[in-house]
């Protein structure tokens, strides 16, 4: 540890020094600050755009009447609406009123529509900039099974009937549609599509009465003139008609007796819903026929296993909710299937349906937790401002022996802290009140943090003392945002009971519930899980996923590649090594994401295929990005292709940095001038690290592991002597840009070890490099921080043409046919199917439908990568970064390798060891092992 | 001559019976550990990457130790320094402690002894020395020195040869409160209680002379069982090692003569040498035992 003055003198000269270099090759622009001003610590960030959100905007028309009418913007003929097309309509308004615009269209593409609208040429409020129109999607056939006789959900693809939806949102904080305001006059209202691709039809503008509450009086008068309703409908619900979302897939409860279809002994398909149908206004339509018209009552037996929390629904039949009370039908927790007879005080309520056929719609709504989600956000936004002025001040860790006086550095500060304490009270009385109980870990959260806020202003001179605290207490908020408003719900039947009709238990009675129970048990020791026979040509796969995977693969499987190639293909889910399987003389043909380092140590022990052997080997490889095969070739071979590819990209909130003036860095020089303005003002950059702890880390591979691969193919050196005898450690090229390495770590002090992701979110470290993969994570549980971040390529260097090279360093996996097989004709044919573009993106897209955006795979196929969903300019990002990885090589004893260069590393960085002696001591190592392992195998 | 012939039928059935009965034990036993040994010594004598055929290498393995494996004699030592302070702390500290607990009545003694049995109990609990310890200024270490002032930037604590040793020794020691502690406990409830009478019509003073001439004897067999069990135990330390500081440490400097193995073994397909390895660390074992017994002999003498 040096001491504290003279860290931050070395600090502040390395700044000045950075700051005029950077200045004289004018690569930041001059805007930038001198070091007196970035010293000002009232440098705070401000969010003006959150200012004109939707409900500021639609305050300032509350007393404005709404007409009840329609105005069609366009009715016709279908037309093409393609990305980035606008489309401008001119209308004429009568009366000072308030609109929802609402479009009937047609997906012709998997994403979800991306509009802008304009009015006048303005965008009215800060949400009309991005409103989303979803996909819909339907089952594209009945339930598939599979090789033991269980089902599974059939495959989704897009639906082919127009569906109406009004510009609404989907995040959770506004439940009614979007109210547009236009003045009577002449108006332009413009949509933009941003995203996706889609037909229309009809576009309008649109003012419905609020529906009237249920009038329980008129309803029985009215029923009475129907005589013998007594019907009932049954809708298994996992025969959806559309659905918003492919990831909203018919699935299976085999271990219950309540649901139907229920077979103890295989899987059946038989409810809709789960984790998936959670998210703001995700919606389900089913349609049914009436025989007999009359008034229905409409029950549901379903299942909401969400502890502390109600879901709500909002019903709709033939797209009109018929009152008040069905746009939120609460359904509370149960532990098991519950039926649930849709009614007030015991009186249940009633439909009309008239004879023929009708859609019945539910969909997701927050009901009053939308306005819990608004204020908690606001809060959560206040909280994380605050944190990041606490920080500029403090630093990252507290002194305590210093006396900071953050309420004389931070403006308001105690009024921030005591109106976001207020704020959070409320919360959590609302809270309580919607859940009717005390107490609960919702509401805990929120006191906890309160009490937190209490302390520091009640303690202004030792505020500082809880900044850890408080920096726990804004992460478990923000973690509240991503679940408050989550409303899960399984619907296994529905039905409409008529109101004459007798009452019905569709729960199983005691005598069935036990009969299945037993049926169960006994059948499970029936049933043959591990079928090992091998067929004349046929492969067996062994992989050891997760089962939702393994299930995916094995349906793939089934439905494609068996039916296309007439191969009979076992997925087996084992918990063995290959090596095991070697030894047992008993393994599989194919295996499937290898780790890194796996397929040239197997194949130095000659236990893999050469793959170079089939005739169209290098036309496959096409598929990848160039060189992507080489971490996989050994002795004049290639004995894996790759299915799994990362890279660096580098992780910006772009807020902070624009709050300091700064521009997003290009080169190293940039990012270390960019990095010491961060520090500056007491924020941190987080390089990438993984320590190396066992095999599994081992076999990352050294491009993955740290930034140092990374560092050295952009200078234009190798980490191996191309003959790959020895490592290129000792050269003194490659021990400079070693130094440059740990410089960043010992000079600049960049954390060695961080969770990158929660101080991303939170703010202390707004600038990072990380794997990409990081943005699905982001985007999908981050929603605190949505539009205030983006991702871009990594720094680079410089090089002689004055041209940037910022290429990564690659990792992934890689998956290959062993020696065991009998048929690697058959298992290349297999190799190719499971790296090709379509299988790839299935695979993708149904693990994504039942994980969620996390289940996203890392493909390798450039063309799979494409297709997947990612935001406009993140893809573009991807792009022109896959075809810049550079590959490193794996060579026999290339573990050491890693080792050896996380030696040197720790010395240098923790033991204050010089780097070229770490070096070339440590290089020495790698090399001695790497010519013991030659001798062994290759010479 | 009939009743003769009758008692060695009847010895041979009882026998066979007494054999049928140890028979699932044997079998189970001689597959799964008396010949993993076997094979083990024949391995060591052996080239063998797992994937094809071991062929043989005479000495060769036994030779690399000495000259061309510059992580064995750091991990040697890392063992050695290990075992030296945690096996025998550990065993006393097991022992006073089941002394102690043992004086308290039965509900508080149930108590204290789940307490101090709980890390062994729950497994993988040594990950909370993973947060405490953690190199981000967020871990509870470097918080806590770092809000009271000590320190000013986060310590990386497992990759500071200064400090990665006497931690890990310390996460050693919570951990090994296992085997020996509860069998301590069970054996001082066991001392024959009349023998204290006797002792003390005998004219023992103190509770030390009690401890030294009673209680110490009569356990002689617990505490070898114990002793045995931490020899094992602190010889064997590698896992959570692993897990905590990485494998390679930094320097080497905490690696051990398992982590070591496995990583010969299992990373780099060397079966041959990693069955050289653990022979002798069976040897290691093996004399430490045996000196050890030589010790708990003497108690009371």
């Amino acid at each position: 540890m040096l001491p504290i003055a003279k860290t931050k003198i070395v600090s502040f000269i390395m700044m000045i020094v950075l700051l005029i270099t950077a200045f004289s090759s004018t690569l930041i622009s001059a805007e930038t600050d001198t070091a007196e001003n970035q010293q000002n610590t009232d440098n705070i960030i401000s969010l003006s755009e959150y200012d004109n959100g939707y409900v500021d905007y639609i305050a300032k028309f509350d007393d404005i009447s709404r007409n009840v009418q329609e105005i069609l913007l366009y009715s016709g003929e279908e037309k093409n609406f393609a990305k980035n097309q606008r489309l401008d309509f001119d209308v004429s308004i009568n009366e000072d009123s308030l609109y929802q615009i609402s479009m009937e269209y047609l997906n012709t593409e998997k994403r979800n529509l991306d509009i802008t609208v304009y009015i006048d040429g303005d965008i009215p409020f800060f949400e009309a900039q991005s409103i989303t129109f979803p996909s819909y999607w339907k089952d594209s056939g009945d339930k598939r099974v599979d090789s033991n006789g269980n089902e599974f959900a059939p495959e989704q693809v897009l639906a082919d009937e127009y569906n109406t939806v009004e510009c609404r949102d989907y995040t959770g904080q506004i439940a009614a549609p979007y109210l547009f305001y236009l003045s009577k006059g002449e108006h332009r209202v413009s949509l933009v599509l941003n995203d996706g691709e889609c037909k229309f039809k009809r576009i309008m503008l649109k003012n419905e009465e609020n529906p009237d509450p249920y009038n329980s009086e008129a309803i029985e008068k009215d029923a009475d003139s129907y005589k013998d309703v007594n019907n009932v409908i049954e809708i298994e619900a996992e025969d959806a008609f559309v659905k918003s979302s492919s990831a909203l897939i018919p699935k299976s409860d085999d271990g219950s007796a309540d649901v139907s279809p229920s077979s103890p002994t295989n899987a059946k398909i038989n409810y809709i819903g789960g984790s998936n149908w959670s998210g703001q206004n995700d919606e389900i339509r089913w349609k049914f026929n009436v025989e007999t018209a009359g008034y229905y009552n409409i029950a549901f037996l379903y299942r909401q296993t969400q502890l502390n929390s109600v879901s709500y629904r909002h019903l709709k039949i033939d797209g009109k909710t018929p009152f008040a009370e069905a746009e939120k039908i609460k359904f509370k927790y149960t532990v098991s299937w519950n039926y649930l007879k849709w009614s007030e005080n015991d009186t249940p309520y009633l439909i009309f349906l008239s004879e023929g056929e009708h859609t019945l719609s539910l969909s997701v709504t927050a009901g009053e937790y939308t306005e819990i989600y608004r204020q908690l956000k606001e809060l959560s936004n206040d909280l994380g401002d605050l944190y990041i002025d606490m920080t500029m001040v403090i630093g990252e860790t507290v002194d305590v022996s210093r006396s900071y006086e953050l309420f004389n550095q931070i403006p308001d500060f105690n009024e921030r802290l005591k109106s976001a304490a207020d704020g959070l009270e409320g919360v959590a009385a609302e809270l309580e009140r919607l859940q009717e109980k005390k107490g609960g870990s919702n509401v805990s959260t929120i006191r906890n943090a309160v009490e937190i806020l209490e302390k520091m202003y009640n303690n202004p001179y030792s505020a500082h003392k809880y900044k850890s605290a408080y920096y726990s207490s804004y992460t478990n908020i923000s973690a509240l945002l991503g679940t408050i408003t989550s409303m899960p719900l399984d619907i296994d039947r529905i039905f409409f009971i008529g109101r004459d009709a007798v009452n019905i238990s569709p729960k199983a009675s005691l005598i069935e519930k036990i009969g299945f129970g037993v049926t169960r048990f006994i059948s499970s020791f029936a049933g043959d899980y591990a079928k090992t026979e091998k067929e004349e040509n046929g492969i067996q796969i062994w992989v050891n996923w997760g089962r939702d995977q393994t299930q995916v693969l094995d349906s793939l499987i089934q439905s494609d590649f068996v039916e296309k190639e007439k191969v009979f293909v076992t997925v087996k889910l084992v918990n063995a090594s290959f090596i095991q399987a070697i030894l047992s003389g008993n393994g599989p043909d194919v295996l499937l994401q290898m780790s890194r380092t796996e397929p040239v140590n197997l194949a130095m022990r000659k236990a893999l295929v050469n793959l170079e052997q089939f005739d169209d080997f290098d036309e496959v490889i096409t598929r990848f990005q160039d060189g992507a095969t080489i971490p996989f070739e050994y002795n004049g071979g290639t004995y894996a292709i790759p299915d799994s590819s990362s890279f660096f990209v580098m992780f910006v909130r772009t807020d902070i940095l624009e709050g300091l003036d700064l521009q997003i860095p290009k080169t190293w020089q940039e990012f270390i001038y960019v990095m010491t303005i961060l520090q500056h003002n007491n924020l941190q950059v987080s390089l990438p690290y993984i320590q190396i702890a066992d095999s599994s880390t081992v076999n990352v591979g050294v491009g993955g592991l740290s930034l140092y691969p990374t560092m050295l193919v952009q200078n234009g050196l190798s980490l191996y002597k191309d003959d790959h005898t020895a490592t290129n450690l000792t050269k003194e090229a490659q021990i400079q840009v070693f130094e440059e390495w740990t410089d960043m770590y010992t000079k600049y002090k960049v954390p060695k070890t961080m969770d990158f992701y929660n101080r991303f979110r939170i703010g202390s470290a707004p600038l990072g490099i990380a794997v990409y993969t990081l943005y699905t994570q982001l985007k999908a549980a981050a929603p605190e921080i949505e539009g205030r971040w983006t991702a871009v390529p990594i720094p680079g260097v410089v090089g002689e043409d004055g041209k940037i090279n910022n290429s990564s360093a690659g990792s992934g996996s890689g998956c290959s046919i062993t020696k065991l097989s009998k048929n690697p004709e058959n298992a290349w044919k297999f190799l190719k199917w499971w790296t090709s573009a379509s299988v790839q993106l299935k695979y993708s897209e149904s693990l994504e439908s039942i994980l969620g955006p996390l289940g996203r795979v890392a493909s390798s196929n450039i063309e799979a990568l494409n297709n997947m969903i990612w935001d406009n300019d993140f893809i573009e990002v991807l792009n022109s970064e896959i075809n810049k990885v550079t590959q490193i090589p794996e060579i026999p004893g290339g573990y050491y390798t890693a080792r050896c260069i996380d030696q040197a590393f720790w010395n240098v960085v923790e033991q204050n060891k010089i780097p070229t002696d770490m070096m070339l001591e440590w290089g020495a190592v790698a090399d001695g092992e790497i010519s013991r392992k030659r001798q062994e195998y290759v010479e | 001559m009939q009743k003769n012939k009758n008692r060695i039928n009847q010895g041979i059935s009882d026998t066979v019976a007494a054999y049928i009965l140890l028979a699932p034990f044997i079998i189970l036993f001689f597959v799964f550990t008396i010949l993993p040994v076997l094979s083990s010594f024949v391995l060591s004598f052996c080239s063998y990457d797992m994937i094809s055929a071991p062929s043989f290498s005479g000495l060769s393995n036994y030779l690399r130790m000495f000259n061309g494996d510059e992580v064995l004699p750091k991990a040697i030592v890392n063992t050695l320094k290990f075992s030296v302070v945690t096996g025998p702390v550990s065993f006393l500290l097991a022992f006073l402690l089941a002394w102690l607990i043992n004086e308290f009545g039965k509900g508080m003694r149930s108590f204290l002894s789940f307490l101090f049995y709980a890390p062994a109990l729950v497994g993988n609990a040594y990950f909370i020395w993973q947060i405490a310890f953690s190199g981000d200024s967020y871990g509870y270490v470097n918080n806590i020195l770092i809000s009271l002032g000590f320190i000013e930037e986060p310590i990386n604590w497992f990759k500071n040869v200064t400090y990665n040793m006497p931690i890990l020794i310390f996460v050693q020691l919570w951990l090994s409160m296992g085997v020996s502690f509860l069998a301590d406990i069970a054996g001082l409830q066991n001392v024959n209680s009349e023998l204290y009478e006797a002792g003390a019509i005998d004219g023992i003073r103190t509770r030390w002379h009690e401890l030294w001439y009673i209680t110490l004897p009569s356990m002689k067999d617990i505490l070898l069982f114990g002793a045995v069990m931490q020899i094992q135990a602190t010889f064997s330390i590698g896992a959570v090692i692993k897990v905590l500081a990485g494998y390679p440490s930094v320097n080497n400097s905490v690696d051990t003569i398992v982590s070591h193995l496995q990583d010969v073994g299992i990373i780099r397909y060397e079966m041959g040498y990693a069955a050289a390895i653990s022979v002798v660390l069976f040897l290691m074992m093996a004399v430490t035992r045996i000196v050890v017994g030589k010790i708990l002999n003497s108690l009371g003498k």
